[in-house]
């Protein structure tokens, strides 16, 4: 079996890329939030990196070589899942949570807690942890756009015709994603500490 | 003429989050920068915001310790 081999080779001719797979798993997961998805997805990626490790010239970050193979192949499963697009309009109805820190004026209800240092807050494990716990519970289309555009930094453009939604509601979304993701950290995280 | 350039503080929110995005006009980036210079709630609230970006492109790049240690609990074994 071509995996097989390509594994075994891989050990003995390119350690390297050998120790990447946990990392390739881990990134693919973080895109996908689903755990057989993201081993398909991790696996397909390394194998796709093997078989054009002739194009790999050995300089800069192997890591970074093999997000962008990881990249492709999760954009080529997300056009694949989206081939008729996200439904924004039933998207948008329901997914007012983090937009609830507004009065009807649009001021902000509550003092707004600062979040300090950024260098500390990303030092700090409590952090990461619930930022991972806020971003499992996010509604899949506000996830799958704050991932396409912060982990990936792709640009709107291309990440609403991946997912086949107008441009407007694209910015909706990431602004309700960012909004919930906030304010889900706000609670959990900064005003728990 | 400055009425156009008072948004509420929902309107910055938003504001941010397009500028964020670089899909932020000028004169949504005056009104922007106008109403943080007088709101630190907002100010606070779009520094968050950036942390929020600053994060995951600390996953992007798999350099963090905490980020990396996150979903590498029951890694997948290797096919081998």
């Amino acid at each position: 079996m071509p995996m097989e081999r390509s594994s075994t080779e891989t050990t003995q001719r390119w350690p390297e890329l050998e120790v990447e797979r946990d990392w390739l798993f881990r990134q693919a997961l973080w895109r996908l939030r689903d755990r057989d998805a993201a081993e398909d997805i991790a696996q397909e990626a390394w194998i796709a990196a093997w078989q054009s490790r002739g194009t790999w010239n050995g300089k800069g970050k192997l890591r970074s070589w093999l997000a962008g193979i990881l990249r492709h192949k999760v954009l080529d499963h997300l056009r694949a899942k989206y081939r008729t697009g996200i439904s924004a309009e039933t998207e948008l109805e329901p997914q007012e949570e983090g937009l609830e820190v507004f009065d009807s004026n649009g001021m902000w209800k509550e003092p707004v807690a600062t979040w300090g240092d950024p260098a500390e807050a990303l030092e700090s494990g409590a952090f990461w942890t619930v930022l991972e716990t806020c971003a499992r519970v996010m509604p899949e289309s506000q996830y799958r756009l704050f991932v396409m555009r912060e982990l990936d930094e792709i640009e709107t453009r291309e990440i609403c015709q991946t997912l086949g939604i107008s441009h407007e509601n694209c910015h909706v979304l990431l602004h309700r994603a960012r909004m919930k993701l906030r304010l889900c950290l706000d609670k959990k995280w900064r005003r728990a500490a | 003429m400055m009425k156009m350039f008072m948004i509420s503080c929902l309107d910055s929110t938003m504001h941010h989050s397009r500028k964020m995005d670089g899909a932020l006009g000028l004169m949504g980036r005056l009104a922007l920068k106008i109403h943080l210079a007088h709101c630190p709630p907002c100010t606070q609230a779009a520094s968050s915001m950036d942390l929020l970006r600053l994060a995951m492109r600390n996953v992007a790049a798999g350099d963090t310790p905490h980020g990396d240690r996150l979903v590498s609990r029951n890694p997948p074994s290797s096919p081998q």
